[in-house]
């Protein structure tokens, strides 16, 4: 079964490329433009993980997350971000997502099944900040 | 400076403030009382000294009460008992403040029992210029049925009294200097705050708009690492397209940035010349058509005066047209509707530009000019920018000796005004 990914980041070009990296690695991708769209795509469908980004037009990832939440415990949430503030970070962690990771970044993905959830997890590993 | 330690600094230092303003009115208050008990003992010593003159003037027995009434604040009253000549009166108060150094002027009346009335006379130090009026002294209503008296009036009392006191109103005027320095030097901390927390927003913001484009290089570098990507030509090409493109957007950007510090640095250059307002707007409407192609021509020109003749920078104008357009395109959520309309008024050509945007509040009327102020959305990141463009409006419109007015309410659109001299 492929594993479904909800894939919400504004900027094109970047949600292209990880979508497409992604798509690489045989990922089923669903790319949306802004939190709203996203939101309600995440109601229609069921993912097996979230890749957020968090300044977005009309609703913001922390708000999408705290959103997803309500609906799903278990999903697992990655937020990609430019902001990189500790405060920021721990606003992302309580707003229910499970990793944080600050832009600029490269996707290694590595499929990893984890025991409890019976999904997979890809790793995406920040690299050193400019 | 954390915002608890820079509330007690402001308490601390109001507190000390209001402490000094206390105790210096305090101070100042009791000198004053001090200098006026003083004044009242001299007046009233002259005073009795000149009734006793007066007594043996007219050989009669000094009265065993004290002849002295003090009325008001500024006014003595002298019981006698028998007429007096004027003249021979100011000539003996004259002598008797003077052995006292008292130096205040002084008005005197004599009551004229005939009368019923006061004649008054005044006296300027030496006695140079004199002036009858008629009841200009009041009547002592608990004068004695048949007696004679003469009252002393000091016009200018408190001025006198304020004028001696020459050290007092030194250390007051040092203490209100002190407090124009507490107050100017807390105005120019929260501005520095403000400024540095205007700086922190822009360069999250500017972090933000280079991350973006930066990851979006890493990410297609790295697909292009990988050399299978050569028997995929169509992938190739996308991939170096998008690194071309997020390379061009991050030389605007740093361009942007660098204009901005420009402009920051020295005055606007600008190559003046006779100008029609009307050509500049088209140019910088067809401007924003080529370059925002979804938005189509839903800006409207209202362009009415004949003449329209502004001596302007051609590029720099320009530019201004094409910052208020691209925000009233930018700030909008339904389908941007936008009227250019200019009139002439005494000399004065207005252009206005007025949208049906989202609006600003009130309160960020002013702010929207400052550098680098956005209006904060929190985390929802509707519109990119850096918080410069109307900065860079207003201060072209400026060095054009011109002026910009905004009238908008949230929700409801913004009208900008710009005032230009007619060439």
């Amino acid at each position: 079964m492929n594993t479904k990914i909800l894939l919400v980041e504004d900027d094109p070009s970047l949600g292209f490329v990880i979508k497409d990296n992604l798509e690489m690695k045989g990922y089923q991708v669903t790319l949306c433009n802004d939190g709203e769209s996203g939101e309600t795509t995440f109601h229609q469908n069921t993912f097996d993980l979230c890749i957020l980004d968090v300044m977005m037009p009309r609703k913001d990832g922390f708000t999408v997350a705290r959103n997803i939440r309500k609906k799903d415990q278990q999903v697992p949430i990655l937020f990609v971000t430019a902001k990189s503030m500790l405060e920021d970070k721990v606003e992302g962690f309580s707003a229910g997502g499970d990793d944080y990771i600050t832009k600029p970044f490269s996707v290694v993905p590595t499929a990893k099944k984890t025991s409890t959830q019976s999904s997979s997890l890809v790793n995406l590993n920040s690299t050193a900040a400019i | 400076m954390s915002r608890l330690t820079l509330r007690i600094v402001i308490v601390l230092a109001g507190l000390s403030i209001a402490g000094i303003t206390f105790t210096q009115v305090y101070w100042v208050r009791k000198a004053f009382d001090i200098r006026e008990n003083q004044f009242y003992r001299d007046v009233n010593a002259a005073l009795v000294n000149v009734a006793n003159r007066v007594f043996e003037i007219n050989k009669t027995p000094s009265s065993a009460n004290n002849p002295v009434t003090q009325v008001s604040t500024n006014y003595f009253v002298v019981t006698i008992n028998g007429p007096i000549d004027a003249s021979l009166l100011e000539f003996l108060i004259e002598t008797e403040f003077e052995k006292r150094s008292i130096k205040a002027d002084f008005e005197y009346g004599v009551y004229d029992c005939i009368y019923k009335c006061m004649a008054r006379d005044t006296d300027g130090q030496a006695g140079n210029t004199r002036l009858v009026n008629q009841a200009a002294l009041p009547h002592w209503d608990n004068a004695p049925m048949d007696g004679y008296y003469f009252g002393v009036q000091f016009p200018k009392r408190e001025a006198n009294l304020v004028s001696q006191m020459g050290i007092w109103m030194f250390s007051s005027a040092v203490n209100l200097v002190v407090i124009f320095f507490f107050v100017y030097t807390l105005f120019v901390i929260l501005k520095q705050r403000r400024l540095s927390e205007i700086q922190r927003d822009f360069i999250n913001n500017m972090t933000h708009e280079f991350k973006t484009p930066i990851s979006t290089i890493a990410i297609s570098a790295e697909v292009l690492k990988d050399p299978s990507i050569v028997n995929k030509p169509e992938r190739l090409l996308t991939y170096t397209t998008i690194i071309q493109n997020e390379n061009n957007r991050l030389k605007q950007q740093v361009e942007r940035v660098l204009q901005m510090a420009r402009l920051d640095r020295e005055e606007i250059k600008l190559k003046k010349e006779v100008l029609d307002v009307h050509d500049i707007i088209n140019e910088a409407v067809k401007n924003i058509s080529i370059s925002k192609t979804s938005s189509e021509s839903n800006i409207e020109l209202k362009l009415d005066t004949s003449a329209a003749q502004v001596n302007a920078d051609k590029l720099h104008l320009t530019n201004v047209f094409f910052n208020l357009l691209d925000n009233a395109l930018k700030y909008c959520k339904e389908t941007p509707r936008i009227v250019i309309s200019t009139t002439k008024l005494n000399d004065l050509l207005h252009i206005t530009v007025k949208d049906n945007g989202i609006g600003i509040s009130p309160e960020n009327h002013k702010k929207v000019f400052q550098k680098f102020f956005r209006v904060s959305t929190g985390n929802i990141h509707d519109v990119k920018g850096f918080g410069i463009g109307l900065n860079y409006v207003k201060l072209v419109v400026e060095s054009h000796k011109g002026k910009i007015n905004l009238a908008s309410e949230l929700g409801k659109g913004s009208t900008f005004t710009l005032i230009f001299p007619v060439a």
